[in-house]
């Protein structure tokens, strides 16, 4: 955080600017596999037209900020701070998060709501054990209360 | 895994012998029934099955579960149906949609695959114009004939599509532009604004427009004049030989056993004729003729079929 | 005269008042819930609704409409999580003051924002419906592309961020809409062959993964931070100061709300997207915004509010639905033999009255509930994360999930959950991405339905008087910051003269 950035390219903001020309590209070429439209239906209007004016705005986008990427001002080298990699943390909370909805189908609403609330609130540092059993449980009862019962949705 | 797989196949089958062993319809239903939509909950194929089948948990004693499998018009709800198993547990919403997706393709049913049980609305399309705009019918089918026309409706490539087309075919339009909107408040105001000619709309949809004076309706889409507007003549009457109806009803899989289809068939009729449901109807000026089993319901459809599959070519660009 | 005495009978009556406390307080709740809000609700009531008695049934309706777009600001401010999409612009004001420890002033604010949104929004309604109804008829696909535009204007003005950032957001939402079927060719766009994308991306789903899942995310890497909230601070409730200083906003936003709901649109969610977006545009420390200004949190509030009032208008005056819901009281209604329309308000007075009454009882209540919930509710902030987050993203999930049954759409709100992470930490934030997607498919279709009207000759929405209006404004909003800030810099040169009240 405190060490200033001594570099005269905007590294990060280059990177960025690529990965969205790439995205615009790569959608782009995604344009021409769109079904071929019945004269029928497209009456003068292809529907490529208009995601194709956009990834085109996008790409220009990305090029504009590529190129102030290569020459920032003072102004803004003041301001880049050097961002260090994605903590752990979050990596694994998006890790259970995918888990819990993946198992949701397999093993059922309920019993994924049993194992996903303690492990992420562990994760996370809690070690408060009665806590946590109340509260989830408590959480839990209000689910099932309120989807089930009131609002009769089919959960899995 | 493999095992686990085969242990749970093993008595996924069991379960299913079981259940299938008394064919008879005494344990039907077993469990909630479920009743897949194609549109939006709220949407009008949602609203016409909670309606239709409101009764019917009572009368069969067991619960209906509404889910909505929008997309690809039916595509979304007939995959669906398609991966239950035909014992009735499963209903679906059969209308110009599901004929539509059949024909595309889009599915591995067809029309041999399904049958449509009870039939619930039958909604007459009008012809809509700006009031004044044309002095009669006449001289609205001169003008379609020799000018270009804007022709408002829903979403291109789907049932009202269809319904647009068979409309110019019927009249032989000069040549048909097809200006799709939303939803039908859009098409309306932009008939009156005069930004299309002319939009086929059920009766609750102009009706209040008309009374207001804003819009006219040239004609009525249907063999005979409607009890709600018995000014408004016939397509036939007028010359426009040609008969577009919304048709709703609801279907079942090929392979449910007799006595479940009949069972069902009975209860939804008989939920249908409630208070509730005739109500429902009257809001769209429709009554109890609307509800038919399947007798009438699955010649209506193969009607519908054929006459689809005579411009449909052109929709799919065949 | 007469009108607001009938409006007053109805209120009088015990029964109503008890439908009206009943009805407020469920919608509330749904409201609040992210996924559900008023469509699935109504829907779900309709069987029942259509065995009442007419007016009451239709009031019924009309207030669970009320409260569920006041409830969708609860979560939107307590935990980043719209309940509905029209709250979504809630979020960006509401849950920064929640993180500072001021939730129920937030929440107060909220609520009385919508309040009073909502209730000039019905006395508008009340005076002039038959008039103001007559405004749809002039808004076709010309005027709609041109109101469209004018939103997407203020991608040039956000400030904070940079400009280019914003629009490669603003970019991305409108792509983000173009998946599924596209309404004027029937074709599937980037749908990858998947079934459940024919029909486009539910912006809920996005919306509950971008703000629910991409906080859950922030939130992973702030567990080692104490917040240091303290209880009192948490559930004080806004001053007399606050209420004063968004007085004027809460006008405004009201305005605009109620213009925008009469216009048989997207309603509530473009009116707070607008409001919000005007109240930023003309303030004098944007900066604040986005951070917790309480401007910012008033406007959508009184803009959603009042647009469901607006909304009401063409379906009783037109019999043309304004939106999802009021297409849904007006089946109820066709139900229930009542014919909306311009001979309505001469033939059923009582009726009009009722829907009337029932609307301002209704804000009326959730005016109540608010300012006794905003303490109570508040504390939901206290609760510490390691317990509250993982309740949030399952609640979330659940919500995803219950509005069309379906695994697919809890896996887009998880996808967007992460892609969301990403792309706050590189500066792209949501807002711009919102905006995108919920004008995306308003812009895409009137441009091509102008195409078709006008014979392929778009130069022709210009000759459109209030298409071309809303065009000329959007100009001016784009290049209005950018001279303002030219003008500021100017006056900063200038040697600093104290500068009192500039009015």
């Amino acid at each position: 955080m405190s060490h200033p950035a001594h570099r005269t390219i905007d590294r990060t903001r280059l990177i960025e600017a690529l990965v969205v020309m790439a995205f615009a590209v790569v959608l782009f070429a995604v344009t021409f596999s769109f079904k071929k439209v019945p004269p029928i239906l497209a009456q003068g209007i292809q529907p490529t037209v208009f995601p194709r004016a956009i990834l085109a705005i996008m790409f220009g986008l990305g090029v504009i900020q590529a190129v102030t990427a290569l020459r920032p001002s003072a102004e803004e080298l003041e301001m880049l701070k050097p961002k260090g990699p994605i903590p752990l943390i979050v990596v694994l909370t998006a890790a259970l998060l995918i888990g819990f909805v993946a198992l949701m189908p397999v093993i059922g609403t309920f019993p994924a709501l049993v194992l996903f609330l303690p492990a992420l609130s562990l994760l996370w540092g809690e070690r408060r054990w009665r806590l946590m059993a109340l509260s989830f449980a408590g959480f839990a009862g209000f689910v099932y209360l309120l989807f089930r019962l009131i609002m009769n949705v089919p959960l899995p | 895994m493999p095992l686990s797989k085969q242990i749970t196949g093993a008595l996924a089958g069991l379960a299913l012998a079981a259940a299938a062993a008394p064919a008879l319809a005494e344990g039907f239903p077993d469990g909630p029934i479920e009743v897949i939509n194609n549109s939006k909950p709220g949407g009008g194929s949602d609203i016409f099955l909670r309606f239709a089948t409101e009764r019917a948990g009572e009368i069969l004693g067991g619960d209906f579960l509404h889910l909505s499998k929008t997309g690809g018009v039916a595509t979304n709800t007939l995959k669906y149906a398609a991966g239950k198993p035909a014992d009735g547990q499963t209903l679906f919403i059969v209308n110009a949609g599901t004929a539509l997706t059949m024909m595309r393709g889009t599915v591995d049913l067809t029309r041999d695959d399904i049958i449509p049980l009870v039939r619930g609305t039958v909604d007459p399309e009008f012809v809509v114009v700006k009031a004044g705009r044309f002095a009669d019918a006449a001289e609205f089918i001169d003008y379609v004939q020799n000018n270009s026309v804007k022709q408002a409706g829903t979403k291109v490539g789907g049932n009202p599509h269809v319904s647009a087309l068979i409309f110019r075919n019927a009249l032989e339009m000069q040549n048909q532009v097809y200006v799709p909107f939303e939803k039908s408040g859009e098409i309306i105001i932009n008939v009156i604004n005069g930004n299309v000619d002319v939009a086929l709309l059920n009766f609750d949809e102009f009706e209040s427009q008309a009374k207001a004076g804003q819009v006219e309706a040239l004609a009525i889409l249907t063999p005979e004049r409607s009890a709600n507007s018995p000014d408004i003549p016939t397509g036939h009457e007028v010359g426009m030989p040609v008969d577009i109806e919304v048709v709703r009803g609801i279907g079942v899989l090929k392979g449910t056993p007799e006595p479940v289809i009949a069972k069902l068939e009975a209860a939804l009729i008989q939920s249908m004729n409630s208070e509730g449901y005739l109500e429902y109807l009257a809001g769209s000026g429709q009554d109890a003729r609307s509800i038919a089993g399947r007798e009438v319901f699955g010649a209506q459809f193969d009607r519908m079929y054929d006459g689809y599959q005579a411009v449909a070519k052109e929709l799919m660009g065949g | 005269m007469e009108p607001f005495l009938l409006v007053l009978q109805f209120l009088a009556d015990p029964y109503n008042l008890f439908i009206i406390a009943a009805g407020t307080l469920v919608g509330l709740i749904v409201g609040a819930l992210p996924g559900l809000g008023s469509v699935i609700l109504i829907a779900l009531m309709l069987p029942f609704v259509v065995r009442m008695d007419p007016t009451t049934g239709i009031a019924l309706c009309a207030i669970v409409y009320c409260a569920t777009t006041y409830g969708g600001s609860i979560t939107a401010i307590l935990i980043n999580t719209p309940g509905t999409p029209a709250a979504a612009m809630t979020t960006f004001d509401g849950f920064p003051m929640a993180q500072k420890g001021e939730a129920g002033r937030a929440l107060g604010i909220a609520t009385f924002s919508s309040a009073i949104g909502g209730i000039l929004g019905i006395l508008v309604m009340i005076v002039a419906t038959p008039l103001l109804a007559r405004v749809a008829y002039h808004f076709g696909p010309a005027e709609f592309f041109a109101l469209a535009v004018f939103g997407m204007s203020m991608l040039a003005s956000i400030s904070g961020n940079s400009m280019v950032k914003n629009f490669i957001g603003g970019a991305f939402g409108l792509l983000l809409a173009t998946v599924g079927t596209d309404l004027t060719t029937g074709i599937e766009r980037f749908t990858f062959g998947q079934a459940d994308l024919y029909e486009g991306i539910a912006v809920v789903q996005i919306m509950i993964g971008i703000f629910a899942g991409g906080e859950l995310l922030r939130q992973a890497t702030q567990t080692k931070v104490k917040r240091e909230l303290v209880a009192e601070g948490v559930t004080k409730l806004p001053s007399l100061q606050d209420f004063k200083a968004i007085w004027r906003t809460v006008l405004r936003a009201t305005g605009i709300g109620t213009f925008i709901g009469i216009l048989p649109a997207e309603g509530g969610k473009v009116a707070a997207m607008i409001a919000y977006n005007e109240e930023m545009r003309w303030s004098k420390h944007k900066d604040q915004f986005g951070k917790g200004a309480i401007e910012g949190l008033a406007a959508p509030e009184a803009a959603n509010n009042a647009a469901t009032g607006g909304t009401m208008v063409p379906t009783l005056a037109l019999g043309i639905p304004g939106g999802g819901s009021t297409a849904i009281i007006l089946t109820a209604m066709l139900i229930l033999g009542l014919r909306p329309g311009p001979a309505l308000f001469a033939e059923q007075p009582d009726l009009l009255a009722g829907i009337f009454g029932a609307m301002l009882g209704a804000n009326i209540c959730f005016l109540i509930y608010g300012m006794v919930g905003a303490k109570f509710f508040s504390r939901i902030t206290l609760i510490p994360t390691t317990i509250l987050w993982p309740c949030v993203i399952c609640l979330a999930a659940l919500g995803a999930f219950s509005l069309q049954q379906s695994m697919f759409d809890v896996g887009v709100m998880v996808f967007f959950a992460i892609l969301g992470f990403f792309l706050n930490r590189h500066g792209f934030a949501p807002a711009p991405i919102v905006m995108g997607l919920i004008l995306g498919e308003l812009i895409e279709t009137s441009l091509k339905q102008s195409y078709l009207i006008y014979d392929g000759n778009l130069w022709a929405i210009l000759q459109q008087p209030i298409a071309l209006v809303f065009l000329l404004l959007s100009v001016v909003g784009i290049c209005g910051p950018l001279i303002a800030k030219a003008l500021g810099a100017w006056r900063a040169n200038q040697a600093a003269l104290p500068t009192g009240n500039d009015e």
